[in-house]
């Protein structure tokens, strides 16, 4: 098989699922005249908004809360999941406390984040990292606890100190994996940063589809969710490509 | 002697809590925290109580608890016979990972007004959407967990001359058991978010709503009471969860 | 030094050392001893014994990864603490690092130790050509056979040029063939590097074709119930195994190791 024909392989069955997903639901629309848009309306509702600069611009704000919020959890995320995944005693007292965190549905505490932030850029990031942080740090401390404990004991025999074995061994040891499941929380971050638009700011993807709610303008709705699940599998896949070129 | 000594980490992991919130307590009495951003602890317990102490708001909390269990039992239910479905079907399967992989960095609320003008406002679109949300989690667990039942125990099983049902009945989901729970776990925490976020949406009814309608007129106790609500009867579900889930885990690594 | 290679200089002296742990449900466990042993400079001892007799946990203690909970346990004369210089370990499970090629890993511990680069070059140059790895040297441990990956382990302990060499069932899993051909290699690094090596294992075959001396421990709290000197010469290999007292060899370890093994089981069944 050559290589054309694995890429075909792998590409051809989702182009093929989602072709017959929008054929059907086109045929649906045609057949049975309903408020709901069609596909070809939305796919026309959105190259419309392609072309104006508002569109891009929202999506810009989005863009840059999104990075903002997913570089915030990473970075906080996985520092207390190194921390707190290799000392038991930390995970025994602590982890609960995160645990009753996520548990909690963010969006019930979004009156306190405005009395904390305000409007504009700073509640969105909130959001995104209130999503994002606790799966990175659930992820990490995973990951580092589950660390084969003979490379563990490897480091300790060839004498290397705390911070020598957290940078050339677990974090080496683990990073493939954190990438995959790293995917999964950046998507969290984007739900929160759009939860965020959605009710505390007046710019970004999600501002424009509660706007869109608001007025009833359906086609306009699923054209920003359709343009939204396109980066997302963007998203998705460029960090697929990642965790392929670390694993050996 | 054992027990005794057992116990005093759960004890000093608890006092940990106490002594956090009653921290909090302190630092808003002396003015640390405003108490216009965050309440003390003592006022969001006395506005818990006057909430609860309604039969309104209690309806309001049960009606969102009942739609939280149905959803999130379909989405448990339906995911894994999805991802039982899916497993044995490699194109099908080629076919859906990557809308898999990438479904929750989609806004799913986003498809919740349109939803509403398919099947018209009340509770079942609020429970469709929680559905939506929770399944392809518990989908992926399933799948993820059926890849890691080991070959030889699937060989054991057609060694036995098991029926394809009886395989799943009695091989495949015991061994894939402690998996499925954490999806399962997933499912209830994504029904929560589900339903309470739809009710804050676009609703007339239920603890997301109560707790909009509150803020929007500016009755911060009552808004308060709820939020407590909330997060009291979030943890409590997945703590309780983790309870049963970890009982498994335990004898494994016994 | 004696006609063998060995001297009757003390590598590492164990005096009255005992283990115990805490379980996690607070009961005490008495893992090991006490117990007394002496490895003399540039020998080959084997331990061997029943599962669960603290063979590891002897390990632990000389390689500094744990400490005894009482006696003494001494390496060139001094008491271990931490883990000491000079001390390499190679363990059963595959402890090849997954994301580095084989010469990376090798290189590893030079690097960290800080060496000049010509010298962990050559360092790792000579291991390559030693453990049959050149072909490999840019592959991962993920595209090698366990028998491979278990090379790249050893080679990375060898690079560091350890006096005292610690296997922990290095051979374990492999199978037969591999082990035997492994065997072989080990005597050949030992010859070269005038290594003392203490090796655990629970196949008895591989401590009599490798060892000069056996150690057979009791099972749990492990003790030393006997100490046997196989008599072999320097120059040997795998086919020893053909010999006739090979089998006297296997026959006299056997003996205490089958009351010992009976004993744990019966014991454990009560």
């Amino acid at each position: 098989m050559t290589a054309i024909q694995a890429h075909f392989r792998a590409v051809a069955p989702p182009v093929v699922l989602m072709g017959a997903v929008l054929v059907l639901w086109q045929v649906a629309c045609w057949a049975y005249p309903h408020p709901e848009p069609g596909p070809v309306s939305v796919a026309a509702t959105l190259l419309h908004l392609m072309g104006k600069a508002y569109f891009w611009h929202n999506a810009a704000a989005t863009g840059r809360s999104f990075l903002l919020a997913s570089g915030i959890s990473i970075a906080v995320g996985g520092a207390l999941g190194l921390l707190i995944g290799s000392s038991r005693l930390l995970s025994w007292y602590l982890a609960p406390l995160l645990m009753i965190f996520q548990t909690v549905p963010k969006i019930t505490l979004y009156p306190i984040v405005l009395e904390l932030f305000g409007l504009g850029m700073a509640p969105k990031v909130a959001f995104g990292v209130m999503h994002g942080v606790i799966p990175v740090y659930f992820i990490t401390s995973r990951l580092v606890a589950g660390v084969r404990k003979v490379l563990l004991r490897s480091a300790r025999v060839m004498r290397l100190g705390a911070a020598e074995r957290f940078y050339f061994v677990i974090v080496p040891a683990i990073l493939p994996d954190m990438i995959a499941t790293l995917r999964v929380s950046v998507a969290l971050c984007l739900l929160g940063v759009l939860i965020g638009e959605m009710f505390a700011s007046h710019s970004g993807l999600g501002f424009m589809a509660v706007n869109a709610i608001n007025l009833g303008d359906t086609p306009v709705t699923l054209a920003v969710g359709f343009f939204l699940a396109f980066m997302a599998v963007g998203i998705n896949t460029l960090l697929l490509y990642c965790e392929h070129k670390l694993r050996h | 002697m054992k027990t005794g000594l057992t116990a005093i980490p759960y004890a000093l992991r608890l006092l940990l809590i106490v002594v956090l919130v009653g921290l909090w307590q302190v630092f808003c009495s002396i003015g640390l925290l405003g108490t216009g951003i965050v309440p003390a602890p003592v006022t969001i317990w006395h506005d818990m109580c006057a909430v609860m102490g309604q039969s309104a708001s209690r309806a309001a909390l049960w009606l969102s608890l009942r739609d939280i269990l149905i959803a999130a039992l379909i989405a448990g239910a339906g995911g894994i016979a999805v991802g039982m479905i899916v497993h044995p079907i490699r194109l099908l399967r080629a076919a859906l990972e990557p809308y898999l992989a990438s479904y929750y960095a989609v806004p799913t609320f986003i498809f919740y007004p349109a939803l509403i003008t398919v099947t018209g406002s009340g509770r079942l679109p609020i429970i469709l959407i929680s559905i939506m949300l929770g399944i392809v989690a518990m989908i992926t667990t399933t799948l993820t967990a059926l890849d890691g039942v080991s070959r030889s125990i699937v060989r054991t099983a057609r060694v036995f001359g098991l029926t394809p049902l009886q395989n799943v009945m009695y091989v495949r989901i015991p061994a894939a058991a402690p998996m499925l729970l954490s999806g399962l776990r997933l499912c209830v925490s994504y029904a929560f978010i589900g339903v309470i976020a739809s009710e804050f949406i676009m609703s007339d009814a239920g603890v997301g709503y109560q707790i909009a309608y509150a803020y929007d007129n500016f009755d911060t106790d009552t808004m308060y009471g709820y939020i407590g609500c909330v997060v009291v009867l979030a943890a409590a579900t997945t703590l309780g969860f983790d309870m049963i889930a970890a009982e498994p885990v335990k004898r494994e690594g016994a | 030094m004696t006609e063998n290679g060995q001297t009757d200089v003390p590598c590492v002296e164990l005096r009255q050392v005992e283990q115990r742990f805490t379980t996690r449900k607070g009961g005490n466990v008495h893992a090991l001893g006490p117990l007394d042993l002496t490895l003399r400079r540039g020998e080959f001892l084997s331990i061997v014994g029943p599962s669960g007799c603290g063979k590891s946990t002897l390990l632990d203690i000389l390689s500094g990864l744990a400490r005894p909970a009482a006696g003494q346990a001494l390496l060139n004369g001094q008491p271990i603490r931490g883990v000491p210089d000079g001390v390499g370990i190679v363990f059963q499970e595959d402890a090849s690092f997954g994301w580095l090629t084989v010469e990376n890993n090798i290189a590893f511990g030079l690097k960290r130790r800080g060496l000049a680069r010509d010298d962990i070059a050559a360092r790792v140059e000579h291991a390559l050509d030693f453990m049959g790895l050149r072909r490999f040297r840019t592959s991962y441990p993920s595209q090698l056979s366990g028998g491979m990956r278990q090379r790249v382990c050893i080679a990375r302990t060898l690079v560091m040029r350890p006096s005292l060499i610690l296997l922990d069932e290095p051979f374990g899993a492999l199978d037969q063939q591999t082990r035997l051909l492994m065997g072989d290699e080990l005597l050949r690094l030992w010859r070269e590097t005038n290594a003392t090596i203490l090796l655990i294992t629970h196949s008895l075959d591989e401590a009599v074709m490798l060892s000069d001396r056996i150690g057979v421990m009791s099972a749990r709290p492990g003790r030393l119930i006997k100490l046997v000197e196989t008599g072999w010469p320097r120059e040997r290999d795998s086919t020893v195994v053909s010999s006739p007292h090979y089998g006297d060899l296997l026959s006299e370890i056997w003996a205490p190791l089958r009351a010992e093994s009976n004993h744990h089981m019966a014991a454990n069944n009560a």
